[in-house]
């Protein structure tokens, strides 16, 4: 039922977050007060989270669904389940982030300070309106970009400060759009926009609108054109921090680059949108694998890789071209989860055999097999599916993307995103695999001291992903099923 | 079940022994067992296709087939694994530590392998034949220690992962033509002609195929490939892995479209040839042998292509093909066993150093002469039935140059084989050479060879016999119908073309060998030749490289630098052309009735500032124009039915104008002069927009819907206070948050003061 | 679209216009973000126009100009620090050029 004030029964609908709002505050003065130790902040984050996993796990089983001030906030069962992949991507960054040497000017914050972003994340799935859309969007980009600052190295503060500028251009450029649409319409509500807007009327105003709207979009999730930021962010983030800008606040985007489209923009003008959105995801996935090719640092080559799931993740927005059916919806769902997986996995790998005060490189995995030979099948079962070889989650989850664009997409459109998944992943072997070329051949002399052994967090991170990918990769048709049966009902009403 | 069984059990083992390698195991007891439990379970569980649900919502399933071909295939692969299981035994002994892993590695590779060959369902196919590749990529790479190894692992897996996507796209294209995935009803609607042939198909299929096969242009993994151990090349590179291209050709020889068979044959005809001549140019052993394999997969593709083509269905062309595949398997298997026998006794495989070795090992040397002869053909040995009914087919074939051509070549690659063959045996037996030998030879090494011959053998006594059992039923599963005549084998057929051209065979074999010097020098000036092309490739190739490396660097430094200036100018003349489309510009008189005379003016203040701001070279000049424009904007407000806005606009631009004032202190030299002006201009735009704000003003905006409702739905008289605690309470409560985490970022950020501090102290 | 606002509207562009000019030709991380800022005010300006003009007859915009104006000050102020504990840091003249990321790039 929609009311128009915030009641107490509407925190309910909302618990994810509210359970999110009072962790980080008891977090905060906890870690204010009781001189407590970091591990037990981050330990105590990572209980929050899981609250809050329990909770939309909740939602999701007694198939909530409700708006909150005049539908400015809508629980339905994608928006819990997007929430769930977020908050357990949220999770392996927290277990990433427990027991990293501290290189940062932060105490306990370095924990805490995940939890707005992740926040600001989660309100991004479920915001129906712009004015919250925008607020969340900052709450995410401004915590983030703490979380980079805080780093005690320059680069760190080097690289926020390139994202604070980036994410306010691309932040004025939203609103800039966002303001033509509310002039057209006089409202910021998605679903009564999409109902005023007359494309008969304010064509080209409209049109300038959603292509502004798209573009800043895009450099959120760092869509070609829009790159180069994420390459030297992502290197100047400590590892969690660069692991959660890569998988939370890029998938936050491209949610919420789906929510915006399905809403708001596909109704009106979807022939230019998708026709932008085909441009940008062509060119990324040609020029993200080239550029991956050239880079040696280990977060500058996630960044990039990066680009390209990105890119992969909207195709079955683009291949749908108007308003997407159950089978997107699910591909979707699946190939974010792979991503979670084995990108959460990736940086888990990264974590545990960096150096203190060093920028992680290709050669910190050399000789691994010999070093840690456990810890080194878990990578290979993660650089796997990174390549998308079966039998991972990657793979499947190329796949489905790689059947969806050939059998929606009629035409030379399909076939050319068709081809260029194609050779984007045969591109991707050569970088992948160079990480598992270190691990195997090269010859053992002195390895730099690392913390494999000792990290439980960050090891089971690591596992959880590498046997979550294979798991996925073995049964796709389960998870498939259970996305499928548990969207229907949203995607159809 | 069976069959699953039969896929999965190999490749479970294999895998739990590669993870458990540092354990010490009776590896070789275990794999023989798994061998042997593979090898007897089909007879006392007869196979049968079975399907299994695996993906429903994509029609996926696990589904296997079983019939003639794939039951040769899997003979072919349990009985040489079994072999090569027992002849790893003798190789590996020198390094126990490492014989788990190999057994692993091949155990899995066995049931990766059988799920290829008993796959029907396309998925299944994949990703069983993307294993392969990758399982063989930890086999050739299994002395990672070395060079080359890494280097031919390498390449190995890049051309075959290509081989994969190709694959991969083929199985979605004719699944969209199709709708299916099972390969079974692939065969039959393209056959019926309710699916269409497409170019896409036949290129994807055949990459496929030829990169596995290694046919031309993909063959030189193969030559690469041989740093492996010796048991994985008698077993991968002999038998089993490089059939898997062959296999999937007569599998789905349906889906190639005619032309396309045309071209199998041409590239088949030309591996063939080309393979021979590199064979002949070699003189390491196993290279050697890698090469002859790469020829006699060109002649299998060959006759696969031509059964295809062939208007009566194909079956003397599939015969010929089955019967010379397990012809070629057990033959050139037992020739990479004695090459081994060979190598670890005279730690050599350079032909050059091992002249007159059998001399010393006599019994190996009868062995390695008679599979030899039968690999070269002689008259009287599965080699020679092979070679002879090859011809034969060509002589029925319908005569015209095409023909002619392929006999030719046919014959060509025959004396290649010849050629390569009896020198390396004649060179092998010779007198001189001081090759010393060590050691003796193990019965796990000697026995697995012998093995091997005795398909010869077996094949020798009851041909008839042997291929009703085997060959036929393949032959019947590849034509895709069954027919009555079994294949008739004899040695003698009469003087017909097919004599001649055997005979053609030996006598320029003989020739060959004997001027073999000479045979060399007259290829060497061929290579000489082959090179330079190669340069020229080679330049391309460093051209497109620094050319792809270029566009990348600009790529990546677009938008820095004063450059970005003409981004600024498209972005600006985009955006003007669109609101100029929208905007009626003719009907723009600003008139003075409209917009009072001090809007005007601040409208022009706007402007002045903001011009100012973009001109402006001086740090501080920048800052302050800034200021004003923030002010000038506030005072704006005011005309817009929003002095509280205006009010909060001021306040904050205040603010950060004095915060970053603040930070420029750091400067290293603050023109304090201009600073001053500053404060008095903030001063005064205050007091004018505060008594502009005071002004009273008729109430224009009134939002009747929040008035109504703010006291019954929120019970809040203060209309601002309800909009921002009840209509807007989750933003304000996020906006909340977000305030703090930026007074958390300051705090923190400070703190580097104090670090800083304590570092000096 | 009454006259009025178009010129509103206009003003906004310029005004949008010359911060982004800003943000792409300025080189010191300060005034680029004193740019960004102008451009949020030209968005604020855009919409309190159109709330005016549009004849919405309701607070909306006025609320979003609000929350427009509260983020960007925090925005502002995290900018701020971050470029506070640069300048300690290092020092003022590496922070204007603020290449150590360009320069890691360009090594490889």
């Amino acid at each position: 039922m929609t009311t128009i004030t915030l009641r107490l029964s509407d925190l309910v609908i909302m618990a994810p977050e509210c359970i999110l709002l009072l962790g980080v505050v008891v977090l905060t003065l906890a870690d204010l007060w009781m001189k407590s130790s970091r591990t037990s902040i981050g330990i105590g984050a990572l209980v929050v989270l899981c609250g809050a996993l329990a909770a939309a796990v909740v939602q999701l089983v007694q198939e909530t669904d409700a708006t909150v001030l005049f539908g400015a906030y809508e629980a339905d069962a994608f928006s819990s389940l997007c929430k769930i992949v977020l908050l357990l991507a949220a999770c392996g960054v927290l277990g990433i982030a427990i027991g990293t040497p501290n290189e940062t000017h932060a105490v306990g914050e370095m924990y805490t300070l995940y939890i707005p972003a992740l926040m600001g994340a989660m309100l991004l799935v479920s915001s129906r309106e712009w004015m919250t859309t925008y607020v969340a969007l900052e709450l995410l980009t401004i915590s983030t970009i703490v979380l980079i600052g805080m780093r005690r190295a320059a680069i760190g503060k080097e690289a926020a400060m390139k994202l604070i500028v980036l994410g306010g251009v691309s932040s004025a450029f939203l609103l800039y759009g966002i303001s033509f649409l509310y002039g057209c319409t006089g409202t910021t509500y998605y679903e009564v926009m999409a109902s005023r807007l007359d494309m008969g009327q304010d064509a080209s105003l409209i049109t300038i609108a959603f292509v502004m709207i798209v573009a800043s979009i895009a450099v959120k999730i760092a869509l070609v054109p829009f790159h180069a930021w994420a390459l030297d962010v992502g290197a100047g983030a400590v590892v969690p921090v660069a692991a959660f800008l890569s998988v939370v606040s890029k998938l936050a985007a491209i949610i919420l680059l789906w929510r915006v489209c399905v809403d708001v923009l596909f109704p009106h003008a979807a022939d230019v949108v998708v026709d932008v959105l085909f441009v940008l995801v062509c060119v990324s996935l040609v020029v993200a694998h080239v550029l991956a090719l050239r880079q040696v640092t280990l977060l500058r080559l996630f960044a990039v890789s990066g680009i390209a799931h990105a890119a992969l993740l909207l195709v079955p927005l683009i291949a749908s071209g108007t308003r997407p059916d159950v089978d997107a919806w699910t591909i979707w769902l699946y190939y974010a989860v792979a991503y979670v997986l084995m990108n959460v996995g990736a940086f888990a790998a990264i974590s545990l055999t960096h150096t203190t005060g060093t920028q992680p490189h290709v050669h910190q995995f050399a000789g691994l097999v010999y070093r840690a030979p456990w810890t080194a099948v878990a990578i290979v079962c993660i650089v796997l599916s990174l390549a998308g070889l079966p039998v991972s989650a990657g793979f499947f989850g190329k796949l489905f993307i790689l059947l969806d664009a050939l059998s929606q997409r009629e035409g030379t459109a399909g076939i050319v995103l068709a081809a260029l998944i194609v050779v984007g992943t045969v591109i991707s072997f050569a970088y992948y695999f160079r990480i598992v070329r270190q691990m195997f051949w090269r010859p053992e002399g002195p390895v730099p001291p690392s913390s494999v052994r000792t990290r439980w967090f960050a090891q089971t991170v690591l596992w959880g992903s590498a046997l979550g990918s294979v798991a996925l990769g073995c049964a796709p048709g389960w998870l498939m099923e259970l996305l499928a049966q548990l969207i229907a009902h949203t995607v159809v009403s | 079940m069976p069959v699953v069984f039969l896929c999965a059990a190999p490749l479970v083992v294999g895998l739990a022994m590669i993870a458990c390698a540092r354990y010490r195991m009776p590896a070789m007891a275990i794999a023989m067992t798994v061998m042997g439990a593979l090898v007897c379970m089909p007879l006392i569980v007869p196979l049968s296709s079975a399907s299994y649900a695996w993906v429903p919502a994509l029609g996926w399933t696990l589904s296997f087939v079983v019939d003639g071909l794939s039951s040769l295939f899997a003979m072919l692969i349990c009985g040489i694994g079994a072999v090569v299981v027992l002849y790893t035994h003798g190789y590996m002994r020198e390094c126990p530590k490492k014989m788990t892993t190999l057994y692993g590695f091949i155990l899995a590779f066995v049931g990766a392998m059988l799920g290829v060959v008993f796959a029907d369902d396309a998925i299944v196919l994949f990703v069983c034949w993307e294993l392969t590749s990758v399982l063989s990529f930890g086999l050739v790479a299994f002395w990672n220690g070395r060079a080359d190894a890494r280097a031919g692992a390498w390449r190995a897996i890049v051309v075959t992962a290509l081989g994969g996507i190709a694959l991969l796209v083929a199985i979605g294209v004719a699944w969209m033509e199709t709708g299916v995935w099972r390969i079974s009803e692939w065969n039959a609607a393209f056959a019926s002609g309710s699916a269409h042939h497409s170019w896409l198909l036949d290129v994807a299929l055949f990459l496929a195929v030829a990169t596995k096969s290694a046919q031309l242009p993909f063959s030189r993994w193969l030559p690469g490939a041989m740093a492996a151990p010796t048991p994985v090349s008698a077993y991968l590179h002999a038998a089993t892995l490089v059939k898997a291209g062959v296999y999937v050709l007569a599998r789905m020889g349906e889906l190639f479209g005619g032309p396309m068979m045309i071209g199998i044959v041409g590239i088949g005809v030309c591996t063939a040839v080309w393979g021979a001549y590199g064979a002949v140019r070699q003189t390491d052993a196993k290279r050697m042998l890698a090469h002859s394999t790469v020829s006699q997969l060109g002649v299998l593709c060959m006759l696969l292509g031509i059964g295809g083509l062939a208007q009566d269905g194909g079956i003397a062309a599939y015969a010929v093909a089955m019967y010379h595949l397990v012809h070629h398997a057990c033959a050139k298997g037992a020739l990479f066993m004695l090459v081994g026998i060979v190598d670890h006794a005279a730690q050599t495989r350079d032909v050059r150093q091992l002249t007159g070795v059998f001399r010393r090992m006599p019994a190996v040397g009868v062995v390695a002469t008679v599979v030899m002869a039968m690999f070269v053909g002689l008259p009287f040995t599965s080699g020679f039935a092979s070679k002879e009914s090859l011809f034969l087919l060509i002589e029925a074939m319908r005569t015209s140059g095409a023909t002619i051509f392929l006999g030719l070549c046919a014959v060509l690659a025959s004396v290649g084989t010849f050629v390569y063959g009896v020198a390396w045996i004649v060179r092998l037996w010779g007198v001189g050479g001081s090759c010393a030998v060590h050691g003796d030879v193990r019965a796990a090494m000697w026995i697995p060879p012998l093995v091997l011959i005795a398909w010869g053998v077996v094949w020798g006594v009851v041909p008839q016999t042997v291929t009703s059992l085997v060959i036929d039923p393949a032959v019947h599963a590849i034509a895709s119908r069954t027919f009555d005549t079994s294949m008739q084998w004899s040695w003698w057929h009469g003087v017909t073309w097919a004599l001649w051209m055997t005979i053609a065979v030996f006598v320029l074999g003989t020739i060959g060998v004997v001027g073999m010097a000479r045979l060399r020098a007259g290829l060497a000036l061929g290579v000489r030749g082959l090179r330079r092309l190669r340069a020229v490739g080679v330049g391309c190739r460093r051209t497109v490289r620094m050319s792809a490396a270029r566009i990348a660097y600009v790529w990546a430094h677009v938008p820095a630098g004063r450059g970005a200036g003409i981004l600024w100018l498209v972005w600006v003349v985009c955006v003007g052309a669109a609101l100029v489309l929208t905007v009626d510009v003719t009907q723009m008189h600003m008139r003075i009735g409209d917009v009072s005379v001090v809007a005007m003016i601040v409208v022009a203040g706007i402007v002045c500032a903001a011009v100012a701001m973009a001109v402006a070279r001086q740090r501080l000049a920048i800052v302050c124009s800034l200021g004003a424009v923030g002010l000038f904007v506030s005072l704006l407000y005011v005309w817009l039915d929003a002095p509280d806005l205006a009010l909060t606009q001021l306040a904050v631009e205040t603010i950060s104008i004095a915060f970053v004032l603040f930070v420029l202190r750091h400067y290293k030299h603050p023109p304090r002069a201009r600073m001053s002006a500053l404060p008095v201009l903030v001063g005064v735009v205050v007091t004018v927009l505060s008594a502009i704000a005071l002004i009273p003003r008729p109430k224009t905006a009134i939002d009747r819907f929040t008035a109504a409702q703010s006291v019954p739905a929120a019970e809040g008289a203060n209309v601002v206070n309800v909009i921002l605690v009840d209509f807007r309470g989750l933003d304000t409560m996020l906006e909340i948050v977000v305030i703090a985490v930026a007074a958390c970022s300051v705090v923190a950020m400070l703190r580097v003061r104090a670090e800083r501090k304590r570092e000096h102290e | 679209m009454t006259q009025t606002m178009t010129a509103y509207v206009l003003l906004a562009a310029l005004l949008f216009v010359l911060g982004l000019y800003g943000v792409l030709t300025r080189r010191e991380p300060i005034v680029v973000l004193l740019c960004v800022e102008v451009m949020l005010q030209a968005v604020a300006l855009n919409v309190l126009a159109f709330a005016k003009y549009g004849g919405f007859e309701d607070v909306t915009g006025h609320v979003f100009v609000l929350f427009i104006l509260a983020v960007s000050a925090a925005e502002v102020a995290v900018g701020v620090a971050v470029f506070l504990a640069l300048v300690r840091q290092r020092g003022v003249d590496d922070v204007v050029k603020l290449d150590t990321l360009h320069a890691e790039r360009q090594e490889e």
